[in-house]
């Protein structure tokens, strides 16, 4: 069983090579602190939305064969306290839409998780 | 929040409105454009975008590649930063690999600039066409001209003026075919 999902970092301008790179290996290498050395990212492109070519926005869309949110969530965070400059990430998956800060603690990272799979139980059951 | 009509795009060649968009990415797709075509589900819109109610637009695209405007290389390996000046010419990102993935027409877009300017209809009987355009007329010199004054004035930097006079360049352009059918009911 593995895990799709994508995260976005919005800029005004596309990353060159060795920051895209470093951003990249950063994600994997917090992935690994957490003890998922399976992540990887499948694809990445950008992103222009509402008409304003003036931020675009890099999307990474990674597979992990972790497949519980919580580990994935944990993994961001660590990724957040690594890069001080991006304040705040969004985890999409099929199912699941949170958002996730460097500053968050585990109690709080658990809690907005199962906060999310409720919406979506409540969702499913609608 | 605002009334919000969206169409997804379509390649069908009937039933269309196409619609481009650029500012200071330049999209190669169409001549420096992208052409983004929608299919009408609703025959009311036209209505609404003659009466002025619908002409914002939002779109979004996918992009892969990106070119650099001084070297016309890959901008993601290139030595140069965008919006840097480079022998007089400051350094622009150029979508070289975009794709269209969504167009919509709104009554308040997110961002005010990217707006069908304005339009001429042709009512075409023997194709059962009407066809729309919006130009660039003297509205958006008139713009320019604006970011120039407030550039000469110091109230704005040249940095900011170029990238305002860049962003000020959108129009659109759009056409529709209707069947026989969809004719007769046409408010047109």
């Amino acid at each position: 069983m593995s895990t799709e999902f994508v995260l976005h970092f919005p800029h005004w301008k596309p990353f060159k090579k060795a920051e895209r790179e470093r951003l990249i290996a950063d994600i994997i290498s917090s992935f690994n602190s957490v003890g998922d050395s399976s992540a990887r990212v499948k694809d990445s492109f950008y992103e222009s939305k509402h008409a304003m070519p003036e931020v675009v926005t890099l999307v990474l869309v990674v597979l992990t064969a972790a497949a519980d949110i919580a580990t994935i969530a944990l993994a961001v965070r660590e990724f957040l306290k690594k890069r001080s400059d991006i304040k705040e990430l969004r985890i999409k998956t099929k199912s699941i839409d949170i958002a996730i800060k460097g500053n968050m603690s585990d109690e709080k990272i658990l809690k907005i998780v199962a906060e999310g799979r409720k919406m979506v139980e409540n969702e499913e059951t609608k | 929040m605002p009334k919000e009509e969206r169409w997804l795009k379509t390649k069908k060649p009937n039933k269309t409105i196409r619609a481009y968009a650029f500012g200071i990415a330049q999209y190669s797709a169409d001549n420096s454009s992208l052409n983004i075509e929608m299919k009408i589900t609703n025959r009311d819109f036209i209505q609404k975008v003659i009466s002025g109610e619908l002409r914002g637009l939002s779109t979004a695209y996918v992009i892969r590649e990106w070119e650099c405007s001084i070297c016309h290389g890959d901008l993601e390996e290139c030595p140069h930063e965008v919006g840097e000046k480079y022998d007089n010419a400051i350094c622009q990102m150029i979508a070289k690999d975009a794709k269209p993935i969504e167009m919509s027409v709104v009554q308040v877009p997110k961002d005010p600039r990217c707006r069908i300017i304005d339009m001429l209809i042709v009512k075409n009987d023997k194709l059962l066409e009407f066809t729309w355009y919006g130009f660039r007329v003297n509205a958006e010199m008139d713009r320019f001209k604006n970011i120039q004054k407030a550039y000469e004035s110091g109230l704005i930097s040249e940095k900011a003026a170029f990238f305002f006079a860049k962003f000020f360049i959108v129009h659109s352009e759009g056409k529709a075919i209707f069947s026989q059918s969809d004719r007769k009911k046409s408010v047109l």
